[in-house]
């Protein structure tokens, strides 16, 4: 500490030159920060059904589709039909989109005497009532248009757009702007919803951008008004916010030239580092106004600064590093790397305090005033010290009933794992979500990759019958839509060829035939329909169902069937079947943020506990600062069970945060009651002295980080607005545990011991 | 500003002489021969087609084609005919050997693969001369030989449709009006297609393409065809080309 000290007091010039320099450099590698939405990202990559699923990304097409879906009261009139046509055609032309499947584009399959046609719905605009009429009747009644192309409300039919493969984030919401576009012209009287995976990625990844720009500035302005109120001086108010600015600046300039691209939960880390951060320099000036009424050399107030605080503010800085590398050990990327990212940040930020603000005190002019004094805040103070002394067991049962009310509140969390989750009921998106989940087959899909070793295998009309067993059962399933499969294809193409007679609605019983149908297929249509399905060599099929649900439960009692129905059925042959897709990597998503969750915290208790045992040299009191941190814990899962705020990708990363953050108050009691101890007997008077002494500290640190999260508040995304509510309690409790329940224990713990 | 206009005039004029040319290249009155279809995707192992193809024309010039197919064994015995009308959609009747059953298709757009391959319906159709609009982008060498570079662009949305292609860039030879390589773009305006000829022959005095390559550039994905044992003017019965035949 004193060689810092000298170094901070001595090269004030030097450090703020190199500090610039680092800024500058940085600074240039932001632009090439990239967004990321894609939630299943997050999963590890060696996940059997990620590894599946990324295998159906490589061996077949693109399976990106932007849904649109014009509504209207007479969806067959000649009007209506012509802007399906029209807005099937605009969107077509559009860069990036591979194909559309609509009204527009369908063709019937017609198996007759005469023969099998193929018929478009529209060659060209429809302009008559018999052209109208037409369609009507080629439309109803077939199940492959009802399921997905008309609503089931038979108000609407859909547009579906596919996506060309390997569009960047950047790409998508590109695509989908302009598709907005061309839909606002088209609206009127019909009403378009426009949904879809790459839309709602596109959207997440505009908010992340318009979250930091918007939410970042607000956060930075509430916490100036915070530091001038209790600074009442520019330099209090500037310097904390500048250090905060610069290590945002560092941070996400080694995110750009790193390539870590910034997600839902990564794009806080502005916010974050200005409600946590600030914290730092806080300590820091405060103390160097007293130092400096003391010693009038600035270079050697601010060496005393240093050796006297420094500790201080490195406790409160490592714990919370501790609090978010705790969340390396969660299975999700994404969390994982909001844990380090943000560690880091904190560390820098941590630095750039230590370095920073004592270069810029002491070139800076001595300041007029000392902070101020705010009376009421100080009887509050004493009165809590009061309150524990002759109080104590309440508060300990205060503690006790939290604790219960957590583990009361635990089995009613839920959750969740889904990006539509995160947009308001009343949100453009999630209406059009909702709307096209009711009267559509369905918007999250399950993968089934059929696997077999010999060439040709699915050719196979005995593997081709357990596959359509399987895929019929799965499409009967509650919340299942029709699945796109090579057996339906199949079946439809057996069923034309014998002119439509319905008992030819069945897999082919020669291997021949098989071929020979798909070999008929191939003639007429997009050689990228068939691809969709089977690979080439007929080796693997993609069945993939459309499920008009991601309520996680249900997709994981739905995989669970699956694979219950499946097993009997593949037992014996070389078929070798994977469940994967978007609603399967949901149902994982959510079983390794349960697993995280409980992972993290551990760890997080145990690399706190190190930390603040070296600290306050003595394990016991290391577990003594922990104790009120079980509180706080316990009673964010019970706010969250009874709240009924669900765990997610987002709020699972709350109770480490609580815990690296909140520990800090803990620390801060414990170290000045050991301080208080050499000189004071009394434990009564120790806990009054030290309640007053370091109360006023935890709670502006408390109110100034809580202020700083509820920032968060604003933000576009559910899950970063729970965060911030989740914090604010757990500021709060951790506030309580620090000056309430901590000296409470303590005072229990020396009654006994006296007995004895 | 006239002369500019003039040579502009001339420029496309002389394109579509040149395409012109190329469209009305002599061909045969009948033609039998073996055929090769090699479909090798990027990854993975190539499959290969054999079939035995035969093809006549009428008075009116209209071509009708018969493709039987030999190799690999579960389709052996499939069996293609197209009749084509000058006047109307194309009759195109499949023969499954496993159903015993031809059945008429009846189905119009062109964008379609021939056969599974990168090929499409319209690459091995030929299309509408007056679809598109040409211009002489330059002369130069390719492969030794001079060729006109032409640029052939769809004239409306319905073309690009119909064809799936926006643009068409073709190396034409100069001395015997063959295309030689070509390259097509999409809707959006992206080259993700090429077709390479590899070998062309003249038989009884008509210049074919024998081997032909199409690559399609998104997915890696080749397609080539071979001809071989030419058989050109043959005579052939007609009965080859009615629909009760297939069977």
């Amino acid at each position: 500490m004193k060689f810092l000290a000298k170094i901070v007091s001595k090269f004030a010039y030097i450090n703020l030159i190199i500090i610039l320099i680092i800024t500058v450099l940085l600074g240039y590698f932001m632009k090439d920060i990239k967004v990321q939405a894609e939630l299943e990202s997050g999963l590890p990559d060696n996940l059997p059904e990620v590894v599946a699923q990324n295998k159906v990304k490589e061996l077949f097409p693109s399976q990106d589709v932007i849904f649109i879906v014009v509504k209207s009261d007479s969806i067959f009139s000649l009007p209506y039909l012509k802007k399906i046509y029209e807005l099937t055609d605009s969107i077509l032309f559009l860069n990036g989109v591979e194909d559309i499947f609509s009204l527009a584009t369908a063709s019937k399959i017609k198996g007759e005497e005469k023969g099998i046609s193929i018929i478009p719905l529209m060659e060209n605009i429809p302009e008559t009532e018999e052209d109208m009429k037409r369609i009507k009747e080629m439309v109803l009644g077939d199940e492959i248009f009802e399921g997905m192309l008309l609503g089931k409300d038979k108000k609407s039919t859909a547009i579906l757009a596919l996506l060309e493969k390997g569009l960047s984030e950047e790409e998508k919401i590109g695509i989908y702007e302009k598709i907005l576009k061309i839909t606002k012209k088209f609206e009127n009287p019909e009403e378009i919803y426009v949904s879809g995976k790459p839309v709602i990625e596109a959207l997440i990844a505009e908010r992340v951008q318009g979250d930091i720009r918007r939410l970042f500035p607000l956060s930075i302005l509430v916490s100036m008004i915070l530091l001038f109120l209790f600074f009442g001086s520019l330099r209090g108010t500037f310097l904390p916010v500048l250090t905060v600015f610069i290590s945002t600046i560092w941070m996400m300039g080694i995110q750009g030239l790193l390539g870590i691209p910034i997600g839902m939960e990564t794009s806080l880390l502005p916010m974050l580092l200005v409600a946590i951060g600030t914290a730092y320099g806080i300590h820091l000036i405060h103390q160097f106004t007293e130092e400096i009424e003391k010693e009038e050399d600035r270079e050697k107030a601010v060496y005393n600064l240093i050796l006297k605080r420094g500790n201080a503010v490195l406790i409160a800085g490592l714990t919370t590093v501790a609090g978010f590398f705790s969340l390396v050990s969660q299975d999700i990327k994404t969390i994982k790397t909001f844990g380090i990212v943000n560690g880091f940040g904190i560390l820098v930020t941590l630095f750039l305090s230590i370095f920073l603000i004592p270069s810029f005190l002491r070139i800076l002019k001595k300041p007029k005033k000392a902070t101020r004094e705010i009376k009421p805040l100080d009887k509050f103070l004493s009165l809590s010290g009061d309150s524990v002394v002759k109080k104590y067991p309440v508060f300990l049962i205060t503690g006790l009933l939290i604790i219960i009310f957590g583990t009361l509140g635990i089995p009613k969390i839920k959750s969740e794992s889904n990006e539509i989750e995160n947009f308001s009921k009343k949100s453009n998106i999630r209406i059009s979500y909702e709307y096209i989940n009711k009267n559509y087959a369905g918007t999250t899909p399950l993968t089934l990759l059929f696997e077999t070793e010999k060439e040709d295998g699915f050719k196979n009309p005995e593997l081709l019958k357990i596959v359509d067993k399987i895929v019929e059962y799965s499409e009967n399933l509650p919340y299942a839509g029709k699945a796109r499969s090579i057996t339906g294809l199949l079946k439809r193409l057996y069923k034309s060829f014998e002119n439509d007679k319905e008992e030819f609605y069945r897999i082919p019983d020669k291997k021949e035939l098989v071929s020979q149908l798909i070999f008929l297929f191939e003639m007429s249509s997009n050689p990228e329909e068939l691809a969709r399905m089977v690979t080439s060599d007929w080796k693997k099929v993609n069945v993939t169902l459309f499920l008009k649900t991601s309520d996680t439960r249900i997709l994981s009692d739905i995989v669970k069937k699956i694979e219950e129905y499946s097993k009997n059925l593949i037992q014996g042959t070389d078929i070798k079947l994977t469940i994967t897709g978007r609603a399967r990597l949901y149902v994982m998503m959510d079983y390794l943020i349960v697993k995280g969750q409980i992972l993290s915290l551990i760890s997080a208790f145990i690399l706190v506990l190190i930390i603040t045992s070296i600290i306050l040299k003595s394990f016991k009191s290391g577990i003594l600062s922990i104790i009120p941190m079980t509180m706080v814990v316990m009673g964010n899962f019970g706010f969250m069970g009874f709240l009924g705020f669900p765990l997610t990708h987002s709020t699972s990363i709350v109770a480490s945060l609580a815990i690296g953050i909140g520990i800090d108050y803990a620390v801060h009691y414990i170290n000045r009651m050991n301080l208080l101890r050499r000189e004071i007997g009394n434990i009564n008077e120790i806990i009054r002295k030290s309640t007053l002494s370091v109360g006023r500290a935890i709670i502006f640190n408390m109110v100034s980080v809580t202020l700083g999260f509820l920032v968060l508040l604003l933000s576009s995304f559910k899950g970063v607005k729970t965060i911030s509510i989740l914090i604010a309690i757990t500021m709060i409790l951790s506030l309580f545990g620090a000056i309430f329940i901590l000296p409470s224990f303590v005072k229990l713990i020396t009654k006994k011991e006296g007995r004895k | 500003m006239i002369k500019v206009m003039l040579s502009m005039f001339l420029i496309t004029q002389n394109a579509k002489d040149i395409m012109l040319k190329v469209h009305n290249r002599p061909t045969w009155k009948s033609m039998k021969s073996k055929l090769e279809l090699r479909l090798i995707p990027a990854k993975g192992r190539e499959r290969i087609y054999k079939m035995e193809s035969y093809s006549m024309k009428n008075e009116k010039d209209e071509t009708s084609m018969l493709i039987k197919f030999v190799y690999p064994g579960d389709v052996k015995g499939t069996k293609f005919l197209l009749i084509e009308h000058k006047d109307r959609e194309d009759d195109i009747w499949i023969y499954l050997p496993a159903l015993r059953k031809a059945k008429k298709i009846i189905a119009s757009g062109k964008k379609g693969a021939f056969m599974g391959s990168d090929f499409s319906n319209y690459d091995i159709g030929g299309g509408e001369f007056e679809d598109w609009d040409y211009k002489l982008l330059e002369e130069k060498e390719y492969e030794g030989k001079e060729v006109y570079v032409i640029e052939c662009t769809a004239k409306s949305r319905d073309v690009i449709k119909k064809t799936g292609y926006s643009k068409i860039i073709k190396y034409v030879l100069k001395d015997i009006s063959l295309t030689v390589y070509s390259e097509y773009y999409d809707k959006s305006g992206n080259l993700f297609k090429k077709i390479t000829t590899d070998k062309y022959e003249n038989i009884e005095g008509v210049w074919f393409e024998t081997e032909m390559t199409a690559e399609n550039l998104k997915t890696g994905h080749k397609s080539k065809f071979v001809f071989t044992e030419i058989e050109a003017n043959v005579k052939l019965p007609k009965k080859y080309f009615s629909p009760s035949y297939l069977k």
